[in-house]
C-alpha cells in the first residue's frame, strides 16, 4: 500500500502544479473539498483571486496585499491547533484550518510572494523576541536592497513597518531560504525547512 | 587431496567470504554514519557560531576573535566568514596533521567533506555567512579503530569456528577412515568386518555394503580352502583308517629328508601285520578291518602328544610313524609298549595265524626314500613274529665336535650356496641361500652335518644372525636378491624381530631380502610370523613360506592373514594337487593362493615332465636341480 500511495503522489505532483509554483489547482480544491468542506474551497478561490489581482502591481503593493490576505486568518497556538509544540504548516494547511501561529503566517506569505515572482533573496525568516507578549516570534523581513533596513511582515502588527519602527521586537536570528538550500549533494542544513518544502511540494493539506 | 582438506578449504573460503561481507557491510554503514555525524556536528556548530557572531554587531575583529577561539579547538579544517557580496572577511585553514591512520586505509573510502553554513546577522540585517568545514581526522581515526576492533573480533570468531570445524570434521570423518581402512584391507586380502557402523547415512550404507562384500569374499575363500583340503584328503588319506596313505608318507618323509634344518635325523616305526592277507580270505574283510582300525587308533593314541610325528598306513599290512628329531633311544620304550598292546589287540580279535612285527628304522638326510623302504623290508624279514627289531645307533660319527660348533658358526666360517628361482622367461627372481660351514681344515660341511647339532645346542638364532650379517656384508651379494631361511626359534624370539628391523634399516634401500620359514615351523608360530611378515613388508622386504603343504585339521586362513609374497611348494606334491583325477587340471589350490596375490614357486623341480605339466597348469616360477644346482659363491 505505501508504494501505491507513493506512486499516486508522484503522478499527482506531475499533473498538478505545486503550491509554490502558481495558483491552487482544481484537483487540490477537489481533494480539499473531500477532506474538509466547501468553505475551504472558497478560501482557496479567494487566494487564487488575490494572486491574480496582485500579479501586475508594484512590489510594495504585493507585500501589502499578501500581508493583509493572510493576516485575516485568526491566530492559534500549535499546541491547540496541531497538538504539537511547534509545527510549520504548509500554506494549504494554514488556509484549510483557517488558523495558525506566527511561523505559519510567515511561511504562507513567503510562498505567496515567491509565486508572485518576488526575489526570494530579499526575503528573510527572522526569529525575533516579542517584548510585548514576552515570547518568541517569527516575522518575514523584506530587504528592498542589501544593507537597507528591512520591512517587517507579521501578524501582530497588520501594518508593514520598517524594522526601526518595531521597537516591540528584538531580532535574534535570520535565515534565507535560498542559502539554506543544499550545497553540492549534501543534505539540507535546515531539517525543519527541508521537511516543510517536501510537504509543500506534495500539496499536503 | 583428502576429503578432510577439501572440506576444510571450502569451509574456510565460505567463512572468509561471510566474515569479509559482514565486515564490508559493517564498515560501509560506519562510514555512512561518520559522514552524517560530520555534517550534523558542523551544522550544529555553525548555527551556534552564527548566533554568537550576531552579538558582535558586525564588528569583524570581534567576529574574528570568536572564530579563532572556536577554530583552535582543532575540530575544524576551515572556518570562513563572507559578507553579503560573497567577499571573504575572515578565514582560518588548518594544515593537515599527521594521524595514526595509514594511507591505504583512507583509500578504502571517501568521505564527502560537508560545508555547513549559517547567516550572520547584526540586529535586523544579515551581514554575511559563516561556513564551517569540519576536519575528517576524527572520523578517520574512529573508522580505523572500529576496523581494528572488527578485525580482532573476527579473528577470534574465525579461530573458534575453525577449532569447532576441525573437531566436527574429525568426528564425522572418523567413520570414513574406518571404511577406508576396510577397503585397503580388502585389497590386501584381509577380511575386516567393521562392527561400529557409523550413524551418518551415506557412510552407514557404504560400511554395510563393504561388510557384505567382505563377508562374501571371505565365504568364497573359505569354500575354496575347504575344497583344497578335501582334495588333499582324497589324495593323501587312507579310507579305512583315516590315517595318511602311502603318498602322504612319502611326501612327509621326503620333506624331512630334504630338510636343511633340525629334522634331518629321525626314527621310523613300522607296524607289520603278518598273515593278514590270508586272514582276509579265511576270516572275511570285516574282522580284519576291525583289527586294523583298532590298531590304528592304538598308534594314533600313542603319538597324540607329539605334534611332529607323522602317521600313515603305507600299504594293506603296514602302518608307519615318522618321529623326526628323535633318537632310537627315545622311541625304544614306546615301541616295546606298543608291541605288547598290539599283540593284546590281535589276541582279542580272535584272528588266528596272524602275528605282529615292529620295526624301528633310523634315517638321516643322507638316506633316500627307496633305500629306507628297502631297509625296512629287510628288517621285516629278519625279525620274528611278535618281536621288535633291535637297532644300534652310531653316536661316534659326529662330524664336528660339539665344543667347536659355537666357534664354527661365526661369520668367517660361513659360506653360502645359491640356487636361483626362475620365471618362465628364464630370469632369476631371487636366489635361495643355503648355509655351509668351513671346518678347521677348510673343508666344507653340508647343512645336514652341523644343523642338528646347532639345533640341539640351541644356537639356531645365533647362526641365523650370523648368516644374515654375512649376506648383508658379502660383496658378491650386493647386487643380488637373495632368500634366507630362518629358524623357528628366530621367528619366535621378539628380540630377533627388533634386531632384524634395525639391521635391515642399515641396508641400502635398493636391496631386497627374502626371508623364508618352513610351513611346518610356521604353524607353530603363526602370531609371531604375522608380526615378522608385517615388519618385512613395511621395510620393503619379502616374506615367504617354504615347503608348503596342506596340513590336516589346519585352516588355510593363516595364508590370508600372513599374505606372504610366495609359497615354495614341492613340485611333486604340487603336481599331484593340480592334477585332476581324470587328468584334467584342478585349479583350486592355485586359485586360492593366487587370489591372495601370493606367488607359487615350484621347488625341488627335478623332472622335466612334472615341470611341463605344472607349466601347463599355470605355474610360473620354478626352482630345482633341473634348472640350476646350488652353487657356492
Amino acid at each position: 500500500m505505501p508504494i501505491v500511495k507513493l506512486i499516486l503522489i508522484l503522478l499527482f505532483s506531475i499533473h498538478t502544479l505545486a503550491f509554490n509554483e502558481g495558483p491552487i489547482s482544481e484537483e487540490v480544491m477537489a481533494k480539499a473539498e473531500r477532506k474538509y468542506s466547501g468553505l475551504i474551497v472558497s478560501r482557496y478561490l479567494a487566494y487564487n483571486k488575490m494572486l491574480k489581482e496582485a500579479e501586475h502591481i508594484s512590489e510594495r503593493n504585493k507585500l501589502q496585499m499578501v500581508n493583509s490576505f493572510f493576516n485575516a486568518v485568526p491566530f492559534q497556538s500549535d499546541i491547540k491547533n496541531w497538538k504539537q509544540d511547534d509545527y510549520w504548516a504548509t500554506p494549504l494547511e494554514f488556509l484549510a484550518r483557517n488558523k495558525g501561529d506566527s511561523e505559519d503566517y510567515v511561511i504562507a506569505k513567503y510562498f505567496a510572494l515567491k509565486t508572485l515572482k518576488l526575489d526570494t533573496k530579499k526575503l528573510y525568516f527572522t526569529y525575533v523576541n516579542s517584548e510585548k507578549f514576552k515570547r518568541p516570534h517569527m516575522v518575514l523581513s523584506y530587504f528592498e536592497s542589501p544593507g537597507a533596513d528591512p520591512f517587517v511582515l507579521d501578524n501582530i502588527n497588520e501594518e508593514i513597518l520598517s524594522a526601526q519602527d518595531r521597537e516591540d521586537l528584538t531580532p535574534i536570528y535570520n535565515f534565507n531560504a535560498d542559502t539554506v538550500k543544499t550545497l553540492k549533494n549534501q543534505q539540507s542544513t535546515h531539517k525543519k525547512w527541508e521537511k516543510l518544502i517536501k510537504r509543500v511540494k506534495r500539496n499536503k493539506l | 587431496m583428502s576429503l578432510f582438506k577439501q572440506i576444510t578449504i571450502i569451509m574456510s573460503f565460505f567463512l572468509l567470504f561471510v566474515l569479509a561481507s559482514v565486515m564490508a557491510l559493517n564498515f560501509h554503514s560506519s562510514a555512512k554514519y561518520a559522514q552524517d555525524e560530520l555534517l550534523n556536528n558542523a551544522q550544529n556548530t555553525v548555527s551556534s557560531l552564527s548566533l554568537s557572531l550576531a552579538n558582535a554587531n558586525g564588528n569583524v575583529s570581534a567576529m574574528a576573535t570568536m572564530i579563532n577561539a572556536l577554530f583552535d579547538s582543532g575540530y575544524f579544517q576551515q572556518i570562513t566568514l563572507i559578507d553579503t557580496q560573497e567577499n571573504v572577511l575572515f578565514e582560518r585553514i588548518q594544515t593537515n596533521d599527521q594521524t595514526p591512520v595509514p594511507l591505504w586505509f583512507k583509500s578504502l573510502y571517501t568521505l564527502d567533506t560537508p560545508v555547513a553554513s549559517a547567516t550572520v546577522s547584526s540586529g535586523w540585517k544579515p551581514v554575511g555567512t559563516v561556513q564551517i568545514v569540519p576536519t575528517q581526522d576524527n572520523a578517520d581515526i574512529k573508522l580505523y579503530e572500529n576496523f581494528l576492533e572488527l578485525l580482532q573480533s573476527f579473528a577470534l570468531i574465525a579461530l573458534i569456528t575453525f577449532t569447532l570445524l576441525y573437531f566436527l570434521l574429525r568426528l564425522i570423518l572418523s567413520s570414513l577412515k574406518r571404511v577406508t581402512k576396510q577397503a585397503e584391507a580388502v585389497s590386501s586380502n584381509h577380511f575386516i568386518i567393521n562392527t561400529s557402523v557409523p550413524s551418518t547415512k551415506e557412510f552407514k550404507e557404504v560400511t554395510l555394503a563393504m561388510n557384505k562384500m567382505v563377508e562374501k569374499v571371505k565365504d568364497i575363500f573359505e569354500k575354496e580352502a575347504v575344497s583344497v583340503q578335501d582334495y588333499h584328503r582324497l589324495l593323501y588319506t587312507d579310507e579305512l583308517t583315516a590315517l595318511g596313505n602311502r603318498n602322504y608318507f612319502e611326501l612327509k618323509l621326503n620333506e624331512f629328508l630334504a630338510s636343511q634344518e633340525a629334522d634331518t635325523k629321525g626314527v621310523i616305526l613300522t607296524l607289520f601285520l603278518d598273515g593278514i592277507i590270508e586272514a582276509n580270505k579265511t576270516m572275511g574283510h570285516e574282522k580284519v578291518d576291525d583289527l586294523i582300525q583298532s590298531l590304528s587308533s592304538l598308534l594314533r593314541n600313542k603319538i597324540k602328544d607329539m605334534d611332529q610325528a607323522v602317521i600313515a598306513r603305507i600299504d594293506g599290512t603296514k602302518i608307519s610313524i615318522i618321529f623326526p628329531r628323535m633318537d632310537a633311544d627315545n622311541i625304544q620304550e614306546l615301541a616295546e609298549e606298543t608291541l605288547a598292546q598290539a599283540i593284546m589287540k590281535l589276541e582279542q580279535s580272535s584272528i588266528l595265524d596272524c602275528g605282529i612285527k615292529l620295526i624301528l628304522q633310523i634315517y638321516t638326510t643322507q638316506d633316500t626314500l627307496s633305500g629306507l623302504l628297502d631297509q625296512i623290508e629287510n628288517k621285516l624279514s629278519a625279525t620274528q613274529k611278535n618281536m621288535l627289531n633291535s637297532i644300534t645307533e652310531d653316536n661316534a660319527e659326529a662330524i664336528i665336535e660339539r665344543e667347536t660348533i659355537e666357534h664354527r658358526i661365526k661369520e668367517h666360517s660361513i659360506a653360502l650356496a645359491l640356487q636361483d628361482v626362475f620365471d618362465l622367461n628364464g630370469n632369476s627372481i631371487h636366489a635361495e641361500a643355503y648355509v655351509r660351514l668351513y671346518d678347521e681344515h677348510q673343508t666344507l660341511l653340508e647343512a645336514g652335518d652341523f644343523i642338528p647339532l646347532v639345533h640341539k645346542m640351541r644356537l639356531d638364532t645365533k647362526l641365523d644372525q650370523n648368516v644374515i650379517n654375512y649376506a648383508i656384508k658379502e660383496e658378491l651379494l650386493q647386487s643380488r636378491e637373495i632368500a634366507v631361511n630362518i629358524s623357528l626359534r628366530f621367528v619366535q624370539d621378539r628380540d630377533m624381530l627388533k634386531w632384524l628391523k634395525e639391521r635391515l634399516a642399515s641396508v641400502h634401500e635398493n636391496r631386497v631380502f627374502n626371508f623364508e620359514i618352513s610351513n611346518h615351523n610356521l604353524l607353530h608360530c603363526v602370531d609371531e610370523a604375522l608380526e615378522f611378515s608385517k615388519m618385512l613388508t613395511q621395510s620393503g622386504h619379502k616374506f615367504g613360506i617354504d615347503r608348503f603343504t596342506v596340513e590336516e585339521n589346519t585352516n588355510l586362513n593363516y595364508l590370508q592373514m600372513l599374505t606372504p609374497d610366495y609359497l615354495k611348494i614341492d613340485s611333486t606334491y604340487l603336481h599331484e594337487m593340480v592334477q585332476g583325477k581324470q587328468g584334467q587340471i584342478n585349479n583350486a589350490l592355485k586359485i586360492l593362493i593366487e587370489s591372495l596375490d601370493i606367488k607359487i614357486i615350484a621347488s625341488n623341480t627335478e623332472d622335466n615332465k612334472v615341470k611341463e605339466a605344472l607349466q601347463a597348469a599355470g605355474i610360473k616360477y620354478f626352482q630345482g636341480s633341473l634348472l640350476a644346482k646350488p652353487t657356492l659363491i
